[in-house]
């Protein structure tokens, strides 16, 4: 490497590796360190791990619990040793992992931020100038001079950042640090760590709300069972990511489908049921992925055991913390369905997808309209759902939320305030 | 890429052996640069441990004075022990001087030894989360327990002068074995610290050793009251060696016992280097295993 490229590399991970050695009971550490015969079993937690990030650079790293994001994060701040490979790390490590890191929680958070400031390798004068600003942003003015026990998982969090933040790092490591605190306080820390990496200073983040890796990162490393399995761009990084976590959703849903498909606690069979839920693209192609912006079809299938002379059948759309988002049935629409004993009924809805980039599911519901379809109120569900089908969104527009809108500018103008 | 343990232990370690000087200098090169946080932590260790106590830091004080007064009740009004020094007549004072002058630095050797074997363990947050020196967390144990000799030490030189109107001129001494004291003590709460990560039983061992240790150290007797071939138990006994060279600088106020001076700073210094070389071995690891 030529000492240009080197000036140029904040991290350089090669081959990283990293195992645990797992002892049934803490004594055979030392049996085997003293006798050197083996008492031990091996998990590896990282293998062969090589990226480089630049200075400046925000690099995303994403991946399911367990698949060794904290771990790797540890290596490279140097609090954890690796058993196989090389870390270059050029610059001064600042780093949250997790929560209250270091705190003395009988101390103050005024002298927290003194002691903790120490800690990260800034000198007594440092600290003073700093330490207003540090309270400033952490938006703890209040609470400063009481002990940090008395502090909410959320207040530590910010004292920790707003520390952390402090440090003019050229490395600064956030490892989910923020999830406690409120969105507030995510934003304006998200818009300081835009700030350190526009000031030449690298930027590691590890979280799982996707929506922060699309607004933050340059980069995206995705771990999966202690392997890099892809690096890239933060939106087609994400939608692998995505389409697997999807995957397994969906293959789990499979497995439990039987179960989601009794409908009475007697496991008798309904008047009615839905047999097939199917997504396509409005030239007939099925698919998981929609485009935000595009219509599609919902295509719902349903088997009749009875005569219903008049049935309603329709869906929800829900997002991944069970928010229903939108639901609609042929009854909202002023169109009923008469089912026979033994046919089969296929209804197609059309919608337009506007939501924003996530994961959804859909609950498919058939349901008997006592009073007729005038009262659509009044009626009995017949067989519903859970989870019909799961499918992700992404958007090319730039917009935060949970829907899209459709907004535009519309027109800016200027002129002297009154 | 598979890796035999022999050769992995050279590539996280460039540290040959346990006992080599470059691990000692290393730790004295990082200690000095973050001598600020050293102190902040060792103030802070010292007031910590009494922060919404009433009486506060006053505990520090009130601990070791009422050990020292019931030592002096049990052995000298008790027991009525004396020392049979030849040139020093007035034997009820001397007794308390001279009981004191062993205990205070066996109190610094006790004390560093049982609250070294948490030193690390306890601070599990900051060696798994935090970019920190840790040799800091060992060498401010070695740190805080001298406040209590310190003050023992005035308070005995005070009673000297009342009782005797003079001090020895050997408590000039006082702050070279100050000196070598903390190196002893430093050396063994970093063996004990990274010990203690991995191996809990070390505190147990370490109770024992204080329970015991101080019996084998002339503190309530002196050396020549013993038989001589009981003397080895004594000489075998490092922290004796520190006890008998405080002993000479606040109660003989001679070089009465030379061996112990060569001995003692020898011993500081192997304890120094072998503390540091086990740590600087050991800490790689310390993430792994708390």
């Amino acid at each position: 490497m030529t000492a240009h490229e080197q000036n140029d590399i904040a991290i350089s991970a090669r081959g990283i590796g990293k195992d645990f050695h797992l002892y049934e009971s803490p004594h055979h550490f030392l049996m085997e360190f003293l006798t050197g015969r083996s008492r031990h079993k091996v998990f590896s937690a990282l293998t062969d791990i090589s990226f480089d990030v630049k200075k400046g650079e925000v690099l995303g790293i994403i991946g399911r619990n367990g698949s060794g994001k904290t771990t790797l994060l540890r290596i490279l701040a140097g609090t954890l040793d690796k058993t196989a490979g090389e870390a270059v790390v050029n610059g001064r490590i600042s780093a949250i992992m997790a929560l209250g890191t270091g705190f003395n929680m009988e101390l103050s958070g005024r002298e927290n931020i003194y002691l903790g400031g120490l800690c990260l390798g800034m000198s007594p004068k440092e600290i003073r100038s700093k330490t207003d600003a540090i309270i400033t942003f952490s938006g703890l003015a209040n609470f400063i001079d009481r002990p940090v026990r008395s502090y909410s998982s959320g207040m530590q969090a910010r004292l920790a950042f707003s520390v952390a933040a402090a440090v003019d790092p050229d490395i600064l490591i956030v490892d989910e640090a923020l999830s406690t605190g409120d969105a507030a306080f995510a934003a304006k820390s998200y818009g300081r760590m835009r700030e350190i990496a526009d000031g030449g200073a690298t930027v590691l983040l590890v979280t799982h709300n996707m929506q922060d890796i699309y607004n933050l990162c340059d980069r995206v490393i995705m771990l999966e069972k202690g392997r890099v399995t892809a690096i890239g761009e933060p939106r087609e990084i994400g939608r692998i990511y995505e389409d697997r976590v999807h995957a397994e959703i969906a293959a789990e849903h499979h497995q439990s489908a039987p179960v989601t498909n009794a409908t009475s606690p007697e496991g008798a069979r309904p008047d009615a049921e839905i047999v097939r839920t199917e997504i396509l693209k409005t030239n007939g192609h099925l698919v998981t992925e929609l485009e935000s912006g595009a219509e599609y079809l919902i295509r719902l299938t349903t088997r009749f055991h009875a005569d219903i002379p008049s049935a309603s059948i329709g869906f929800n759309i829900q997002n991944a913390t069970g928010i229903t988002l939108f639901g609609i049935s042929t009854t909202h629409l002023g169109q009923d369905v008469c089912g026979q004993k033994g046919h089969e009924v296929t209804t197609t809805l059309r919608m337009r997808c506007n939501l924003a980039p996530g994961t959804y599911s859909l609950m498919a519901v058939i349901a008997q309209n006592i009073s007729g379809i005038e009262q659509a109120y009044h009626f009995t569900i017949l067989h519903k759902l859970y989870d019909a089908a799961t499918f992700t969104v992404t958007s090319d527009r730039a917009f935060s939320g949970i829907a899209d809108m459709g907004c535009q500018v519309e027109r800016i103008e200027e002129g002297p305030s009154a | 890429m598979k890796i035999s343990p022999a050769k992995k232990n050279q590539k996280t370690s460039e540290i040959p052996g346990f006992f080599h000087l470059k691990p000692l200098l290393d730790t004295a090169r990082i200690l000095i640069r973050n001598r600020i946080l050293l102190w902040e932590m060792t103030r802070r260790d010292v007031l910590d441990r009494y922060t919404g106590q009433m009486l506060g830091a006053i505990w520090a004080f009130v601990h070791p004075l009422a050990m020292m007064a019931v030592f002096l009740f049990i052995f000298g009004v008790v027991f009525k022990m004396k020392v049979q020094v030849a040139d020093m007549p007035d034997v009820q004072y001397n007794f308390a001087i001279y009981m004191i002058s062993g205990l205070l630095p066996w109190m610094v050797a006790s004390d560093a030894m049982s609250r070294s074997c948490l030193a690390i363990r306890a601070q599990a947050a900051l060696v798994k989360q935090v970019v920190f020196p840790l040799e800091i967390l060992p060498a401010k144990v070695a740190i805080a327990v001298f406040l209590p000799i310190v003050v023992g030490h005035i308070i005995l030189a005070a009673y000297t002068l009342l009782a005797f109107g003079s001090l020895p001129i050997t408590y000039l001494l006082l702050p070279l074995l100050y000196a070598l004291l903390f190196l002893m003590m430093a050396g063994i709460s970093a063996i004990f610290a990274s010990g203690g990560v991995f191996v809990r039983d070390i505190k147990d061992v370490v109770q024992l050793i204080v329970l015991l240790g101080i019996y084998f150290a002339p503190v309530f007797f002196t050396l020549e009251s013993l038989p001589r071939v009981w003397r080895i138990l004594i000489y075998i006994n490092p922290f004796a060696h520190a006890v008998l060279c405080f002993q000479d600088a606040t109660f003989y106020g001679h070089f009465a016992h030379p061996a112990s001076w060569v001995a003692f700073p020898i011993l500081s210094l192997v304890s120094a280097i072998l503390g540091a070389s086990v740590f600087q071995k050991l800490k790689t690891f310390f993430g792994t295993y708390l």
